[in-house]
């Protein structure tokens, strides 16, 4: 059973037809990423928690936007279990926190950006291009 | 011889007193001796010559022949020695003799002899020794009587000195009393049983302001507003019959004193009574309060700031996750904008999304509104009305408040909310305080803990018919159990930066709510916070529900329009300049007929009419619409200085009156005043025969059911009452609450109060 939350209109599954996972627990975020992400022209699968992004193992995307605080596991625990598995994604990280001790974490990690929220539409695309181009 | 003859004379004369009397020679040989002492000697006389008293009396013998020596020797008398013995003749009594020894003496002066003279004094001793002895009883008697008297004197005595003592006391202290009383500084007044004033110390007259010799003879009622003289003076009477020894005067309302100079004054009061000699004198103790009434109001003041600085500084330690809570909603916004943003510049292929972009983002937008007035409410000073509140409610709102703070933390949530959990009343932000206090406590106790170990329990309880329990429960560190009494004090606290002000202030609401706030140790570790709060009255729960509601009821139309009628186009023109641009519509009119002329307008509005107009006048259309059963109000334009003129119009029924020159914000404050009475009386007329017509749409069982919801009745008492499930009251209820177009109790009490006769008569 797919955990997914599946864009209700898909676009033409986009010019280029690259897979971006976005996890987070608000649902108003998810679905204004989700369009962002659509928006500029990638196939979108959306998470609302880590352990429903753990369950889709076939999943191989080529970018992963994580939220940072979630209830259960959180986004750095998720990148880090994930390494740990083999399963390395160029993540990029958007938080609602700016705190200090989770942006090193992250760095430390091997994140491809911290993001904060709100955040720009310019700033978003870049860090993706960035984790494309790595 | 010559001595011879003398002592024969002698003899002769003293042969027959009762006197003895004998002579001895140098030699202590009797020569003589008469019978009587013959006698008493128990020897003939005879007998006597020649011999000496060792050989006849030898008892006697030696003393006296001593004696008898020294007269011889001496040639001077020994008068008056004593003899006591026994005599011959009267043997076994004892008897007492006196006598005399003289010497004989030859006309040359030498001594031949010796005389004696002896007298039985045995009588006269012995009643000498008599008077002696009743002499010494007499004077053993008189002293003790003496005694006595002494000591019946002294115990007199004292006891004088101690009544002097005493009432020197006694005089003292009632000066001092007197004094005291006097300088007291509290009032004390006396009044006779006419309630005249008797006595008015120096602490009444500085209360007052009268001098005592102002307010003697007075009656008490002087010093109190008028409008409680005759209660008071009831009161007093009813005391005075009483057998009370004293009253608080002011147990149910303040008492209210009345100064010299008029003003009134708070005050706390007793009243005692005292009997002497049939006399009733009643005092009274009065302090003036109003400096502790101030001092209570600072207090108050002051702990709703420290009150206020608790809430502020707990929202401080909170802003990460308000911070969070603003960032999510708004991050959302961004984006779907910038979505939306695209799609319209390369040309929406999908307008239903683009609806639901629009939808996100309102909700987004309210969401972050949200957040910023549930912060605005608790950095507040604070709006401390008490209304009905549901404790689940509360947590609901605290923990959306706290959620991301919680997240951030990773401290994992139980909620446990008592379903059917009764209303408590009080103030909703110091009940949102005591929470908010309580979580906040328990995220820095689980600060220590493994991240996987944070637990936090809110939950919500109905332990006893009149009580709702609140209770946070944390898996943290604890505390030391002699901590447990000091938790709740002021700035007991382990943070760095803490006040430690915020369990006490949440045990200071606590108790005013009429609740309790304590604290327990966990067994294996952590604590849990607990409150309990009395459940609301049910008149209570009405009262302040409706109170709200009503509060918040909309009290002006969108729409009104002004109409404005005056000769004088300058002034239309101004005047509707003026009232368009506080957002009426306006309608203007250069004559009362031109008005007249006008459809009757049905919306909402009022009229600004010129008194003074050629033609009909503005007090002829006031007339003409009264006629007319007009209700919309009136203000009218008088000329200046002309306020007769206002004062009738008001008299017939205008709202208000403006002289010239008109006042432009007057004048508005007017109109928007009119507006709203005009609403309310429609709405409230409509509502008023709707709410008839809705009642008359309820099924005979929906109306019993309403009877019986409305007299306070709980489902599951009107169910058994009426013989149905509860569910189906439920559903019953329900349809009235729908049919009326109300939606809580207190709404429908008052929809059904309006009705006063409808085919079936409703009995309360």
């Amino acid at each position: 059973m797919c955990n997914s939350e599946q864009w209700a209109y898909h676009p033409c599954m986009g010019e280029h037809s690259i897979l971006i996972c976005i996890v987070d627990d608000d649902s108003s975020v998810r679905r204004a990423l989700g369009r962002m992400i659509v928006s500029f022209g990638f196939k979108v699968e959306l998470f609302a928690s880590a352990s429903d992004y753990l369950n889709e193992s076939y999943l191989d995307p080529a970018c992963l936007i994580l939220d940072v605080v979630m209830p259960g596991m959180n986004g750095l625990e998720l990148f880090a279990a994930l390494q740990e598995s083999g399963r390395n994604v160029p993540t990029v990280f958007i938080s609602a926190h700016d705190n200090a001790a989770y942006m090193e974490k992250a760095r430390s990690l091997g994140a491809i950006a911290y993001l904060q929220k709100p955040c720009d539409e310019t700033v978003l695309i870049d860090a993706i291009e960035k984790s494309l181009v790595s | 011889m010559l001595a011879e003859d003398l002592i024969q004379d002698m003899l002769r004369v003293y042969k027959d007193l009762p006197i003895g009397l004998c002579c001895f020679d140098s030699d202590l040989r009797y020569i003589h001796v008469n019978e009587w002492l013959a006698e008493i000697n128990g020897i003939p006389v005879e007998e006597h010559l020649g011999r000496t008293i060792g050989e006849l009396i030898p008892e006697i013998a030696a003393g006296v022949e001593a004696q008898f020596r020294q007269v011889i020797d001496t040639g001077e008398p020994i008068i008056g020695g004593t003899v006591v013995a026994e005599t011959p003749a009267q043997p076994g009594v004892i008897k007492h003799f006196e006598h005399s020894y003289y010497a004989i003496k030859s006309d040359d002066g030498e001594v031949i002899g010796i005389s004696c003279v002896v007298q039985d004094v045995t009588v006269r001793v012995e009643a000498l020794e008599a008077l002696q002895r009743s002499r010494d009883e007499l004077e053993q008697r008189v002293e003790e009587r003496t005694a006595k008297l002494q000591i019946i004197n002294e115990n007199l005595n004292q006891e004088i000195h101690q009544r002097i003592q005493a009432e020197e006391a006694l005089s003292d202290s009632e000066t001092r009393l007197a004094t005291i009383l006097d300088i007291s500084a509290e009032a004390i007044i006396s009044i006779d049983e006419d309630q005249r004033i008797r006595l008015f110390n120096q602490g009444a007259q500085k209360t007052f302001g009268y001098e005592a010799r102002e307010v003697i003879g007075k009656p008490l009622e002087i010093l109190l507003p008028k409008q409680f003289s005759s209660v008071h003076r009831k009161h007093v009477e009813k005391y005075s019959q009483s057998s009370e020894p004293s009253r608080l005067m002011s147990q149910r309302a303040e008492i209210l004193g009345l100064k010299k100079d008029g003003t009134q004054f708070p005050a706390t009061a007793s009243i005692s009574r005292i009997e002497s000699q049939g006399k009733i004198t009643l005092t009274v103790y009065l302090r003036d309060i109003s400096k502790i009434r101030k001092f209570e109001h600072t207090v108050q003041k002051h702990r709703e700031e420290l009150a206020h600085l608790n809430r502020l500084g707990v929202m401080g330690e909170v802003s990460t996750s308000l911070a969070h809570e603003l960032n999510q909603p708004l991050a959302s916004v961004l984006l779907n904008a910038q979505v939306l943003n695209r799609q319209c510049q390369t040309g929406s292929p999908f307008p239903e999304e683009g609806e639901a972009i629009i939808a996100d983002l309102i909700s987004d937008a309210k969401r972050a509104g949200e957040v910023i007035q549930q912060l605005k409410v608790l950095l507040k000073p604070g709006e401390l009305h008490k209304e009905t509140l549901d404790i689940n409610q509360i947590v609901v709102e605290i923990e959306h408040l706290l959620r991301s703070e919680l997240l951030f933390h990773q401290i994992k949530l139980t909620m446990e909310l008592a379903p059917d959990l009764p209303a408590v009343t009080g103030i909703h932000i110091q009940m949102q305080q005591i929470l908010l206090n309580f979580i906040m406590n328990a995220v820095d106790a689980m600060d220590g803990v493994d991240p996987g170990d944070r637990r936090l329990l809110l939950r919500t309880r109905h332990p006893a018919p009149t009580e709702v329990e609140l209770c946070v429960q944390d898996s943290g560190t604890g505390f030391k159990k002699k901590s447990i009494k000091q938790l709740f004090k002021p700035f007991y606290t382990t943070k760095k930066n803490g006040m430690g002000m915020g369990l006490a202030i949440s045990q200071t609401i606590a108790n005013n709510h009429g609740g309790r706030l304590w604290a327990e140790q966990k067994k294996g570790g952590g604590a849990t916070f607990y409150m309990t709060l009395p459940v609301a009255s049910a008149e209570v729960a009405a009262e302040s529900s409706f109170e709200h509601e009503h509060k918040n009821k909309i009290e002006e139309p969108d729409i009104a329009t002004a109409f404005i009628v005056d000769d004088d186009l300058s002034v239309l023109k101004a005047l509707s300049r003026l009232i368009e641009s506080a957002g009426y519509l306006v309608e203007t009119f250069t004559s009362a007929e031109a008005f007249l002329q006008r459809e009757h307008y049905t919306g909402y509005g009022c009229l600004v009419v010129d008194l003074h107009m050629p033609g009909k006048s503005g007090i002829d259309l006031q007339t003409e619409l009264n006629t007319r059963k007009y209700t919309m109000p009136m203000i009218f334009v008088t000329g200046a200085g002309d306020t007769s003129s206002g004062v009738t119009a008001m008299k017939r029924g205008a709202m208000d009156f403006l002289e010239k020159p008109v006042d432009g914000e007057k004048l508005l404050g007017l109109i928007a005043r009119a507006i709203k009475i005009d609403f309310q009386a429609r709405d409230h007329f409509t509502r008023h025969r709707s709410a008839k017509e809705k009642i008359a749409t309820l099924t005979p069982r929906e109306a019993e059911v309403m009877e019986l919801v409305v007299k306070g009745r709980l489902n599951k008492q009107i169910a058994h009452t009426l013989g149905i499930s509860e569910k189906t009251v439920k559903v019953h209820r329900a349809r009235v609450m729908q049919k009326l177009e109300v939606r809580s109790l207190a709404e429908l009490i008052h929809v059904s109060g309006f009705v006063t006769d409808v085919s079936r008569p409703l009995s309360y």
